[in-house]
């Protein structure tokens, strides 16, 4: 038994709570495809809200390297196809909203839950913020004091590669360190649940992240490079000690295990989430043209 | 001092020469196409030679007809300008030949400095700072790791068999450096089908500053303090600046002094401007030096006071400095806008018949043009049409004094770049000096 607080800040503020350590899957993913990847977590999604699922966290990897889109973005607007190609990168739209991610060196990890539970107040940016703190904590740990930014950005006014990616723009609740964004996130809602998407880079190519973003031409990569440089930021960059991938997932699951009171169920995804993975793909994610439609 | 000097050159320069020529009380000859018989500086001089047809290569560039437009009009020096063939080192050399005197330095400098790797070796061994890195290829990532620790994080490994990003990483730490250099390595392979790499030092947010240097032929060498020209477009300068906003005097003396250095050790005599990186720590790495005068030259003029292209007709003529590195004081702020006949927002050119001219005026502006109303500009040549160079007494100053003379400025009938010139007058980062080399790029 536990005795809680949430600070001022939230919408429900001082509200004191009894509860239950509550049960949540934990699923440790093999590096995927983009597609793959992305239908796994709209699959398990589905499962929470239909009450067939207790909530997730699960991590993952990539395979190949997989830029991922924000939901409303459109392919040939805000990425390189072409370079993305030559780079052997895959794209693919994400459910949730937000910008560009090059997804390689990083932890990546979705939650899916209900929208309010002994862990969620409810509301976007309430449980965003319970995601940061643990994100924070788990940076605190590695030796990394990180900020939460609380302003609304709106992203930057530059044009190209900046204005697509994700990490040149810290949305509120999302982790900053030295003025550089350090995780991304963004959610779905659907069904009195949410997807959280999540991810925390610990290196990054900068030449390729502004090849695969940048859509003007003729602007030499060692200058993009500068350019995305003064607004993203990586783990392994400040770091004395660089932490492996290992290391900050396992103090990532111990962090949320602890603050949110959570006992983990080491969990694979069962044969009907595995059957709808299969559909999403063909419908959605493995479907280029619903890749590149985008909404602006 | 001489008789006659030829301009081998056109358009606001070739006018600039002039007027540099009539205080001194040298007589100029103007050589031009047949498309730029009517520009302003074939009037304004008191002789001109037609030289050849439109493209530059037969006319600007020809040259067996400038020699001889030279040796028809009896004149005894060639003043190149900048630019066609201001640091063509066979053209001076011909010119020696002829008995002409090359305003500029000797072609041997211009050969060594124009061979970047001999001119990074010249300027290394006289104590100046380069960019640290190789440039032969790496092999192996416990040479990569050596190299990159010496240099110091961050590096960027590059491939030595081409560009476009291609085998390029930039690496922070030491940590992120195996993975790196070995993908760059794989990308060199599949891209160029060569896998080598070389590493060098990653310069963040740099700023293009360069020194303004004056030697005469007695070894007396000077500088004239710096430029900032880091308001770039495809390494295209557009707005210029003097004196560089985040400067110290003991940087500006550590910087002029290496550009003395350097300038010594090869012999040179002119004047030159040697080019430098600037990192956001202030750090400096020699880039380059061009041997001839500089289109942003008049920045440097309004600051210090004094003549840089009269000064260098005096040194080609074998006069001693007239000034100590101690009689060089930086008085107030210089900005310079390059006014291009281009589209301002997609940078294109766009030649026409101005039909409505009206130049700034008033306390601290100068306009350095050479196209008047009615005047046609060629599809053939450079589109700059114009320098706007203002000086006040602050930075602060000096941009509101360039605003107001941008608005002042009227040129209609074709489109300019005065509209972005304005845009940038007003934007925060410039005017709080927050610029590099990538500041147009954060703005598109």
């Amino acid at each position: 038994m536990t005795f809680c607080c949430f600070g001022p800040g939230l919408s429900r503020p001082f509200l004191f709570e009894w509860y239950m350590k509550t049960d949540w899957r934990l699923i440790k993913s093999e590096a995927l495809t983009g597609a793959e990847n992305m239908a796994q977590d709209e699959a398990l999604l589905e499962s929470v809200v239909n009450g067939s699922s207790l909530p997730v966290l699960r991590l993952y990897r990539w395979s190949p390297a997989t830029v991922t889109l924000g939901y409303g973005q459109r392919g040939s607007d805000v990425v390189n196809l072409s370079a993305c190609k030559e780079l052997g990168l895959d794209v693919v739209r994400r459910c949730t909203g937000g910008r560009a991610v090059l997804h390689d060196h990083e932890m990546t990890y979705a939650v899916m839950s209900h929208d309010q539970s002994s862990v969620f107040p409810g509301g976007v940016l309430n449980n965003y913020q319970v995601i940061a703190r643990v994100l924070q904590q788990t940076l605190a740990q590695i030796g990394l004091d990180v900020q939460l930014s609380m302003e609304r950005s709106h992203g930057l006014e530059g044009g190209g590669a900046e204005r697509s990616a994700c990490f040149t723009a810290p949305g509120q609740f999302e982790l900053v360190y030295q003025g550089h964004k350090l995780a991304g996130c963004a959610q779905k809602r659907y069904g009195g649940s949410f997807l959280h998407h999540g991810s925390v880079p610990l290196v990054i190519d900068l030449v390729q992240l502004f090849q695969a973003l940048n859509t003007r031409p003729g602007l030499d990569p060692s200058t993009g490079a500068n350019l995305l440089m003064r607004h993203v930021g990586w783990l392994n960059r400040w770091l004395s000690v660089p932490v492996t991938l290992e290391q900050l997932e396992t103090a990532f699951i111990e962090t949320c295990a602890d603050l949110l009171q959570v006992d983990f169920i080491d969990d694979q995804l069962t044969a009907a989430e595995q059957l709808r993975v299969s559909e999403l793909c063909e419908l959605r994610y493995a479907n280029p043209e619903w890749n590149q439609l985008g909404l602006c | 001092m001489f008789h006659k000097i030829l301009i081998a050159n056109r358009g606001e320069i070739a006018l600039r020469i002039i007027r540099a020529c009539k205080e001194l009380g040298v007589l100029t000859v103007a050589v031009h196409s047949t498309a730029d018989s009517e520009s302003l500086h074939v009037k304004l001089a008191d002789q001109s030679v037609c030289i050849g047809p439109p493209p530059s290569a037969d006319s600007y560039l020809n040259m067996k007809a400038i020699i001889s437009a030279a040796e028809v009009a009896d004149a005894d020096a060639i003043h190149p300008g900048y630019g066609f063939l201001s640091e063509n080192a066979e053209f001076a050399e011909i010119c020696e030949q002829c008995g002409l005197t090359f305003i500029g330095p000797s072609a041997e400098s211009i050969r060594l400095m124009g061979d970047k790797i001999q001119a990074r070796q010249t300027v290394t061994a006289a104590g100046v700072p380069i960019l640290p890195g190789t440039k032969e290829n790496v092999a192996t990532v416990e040479d990569a790791t050596r190299i990159a620790a010496e240099i110091g994080y961050p590096v960027i490994v590059k491939a030595t068999a081409g560009g476009g990003g291609r085998g390029m990483k930039v690496v922070h730490s030491p940590v992120a450096l195996p993975n790196l250099f070995a993908a760059a390595r794989t990308e060199a392979k599949a891209g160029f089908g060569n896998p080598d790499v070389y590493i060098e030092k990653f310069c963040e947010q740099p700023r293009h500053v360069e020194i303004q240097v004056m030697a005469d032929k007695h070894g007396n060498v000077i500088h004239l303090g710096e430029r900032d020209c880091s308001i770039q477009r495809r390494h295209q300068k557009l707005i210029e600046e003097a004196p560089c906003p985040v400067l110290t005097p003991k940087l500006r003396k550590k910087m002029g002094d290496c550009a003395v250095a350097a300038t010594k050790a090869c012999g040179y005599s002119s004047v030159g401007t040697m080019e430098f990186l600037l990192d956001k720590d202030l750090n400096f790495y020699f880039m380059e030096m061009n041997t001839r005068v500089q289109v942003e030259h008049p920045v440097t003029e309004m600051v210090t006071g004094v003549d840089i292209i009269k000064e260098q007709i005096r040194i080609a003529a074998g006069e001693k400095l007239r000034f100590k590195q101690s009689d060089i004081k930086i008085s107030g702020h210089a900005i310079e806008c390059r006014i291009n006949a281009e589209d301002p927002d997609k940078f294109t050119p766009f030649p026409g018949k101005i039909d409505g001219y009206h130049t700034p005026g008033g306390l601290g502006v100068r306009v350095d043009s050479f196209v008047y109303d009615q005047y046609t500009v060629l599809p053939h040549y450079d589109s700059m049409i114009a320098k706007l160079i203002v000086h006040a007494e602050t930075r602060e100053e000096a941009i509101k004094r360039m605003a107001r003379a941008l608005d002042e400025y009227i040129i209609e009938g074709i489109k300019t770049t005065i509209p972005f010139h304005q845009k940038i007058m007003s934007n925060t980062d410039f005017i709080e000096g927050n610029v590099d080399t990538g500041f147009l790029e954060r703005q598109a």
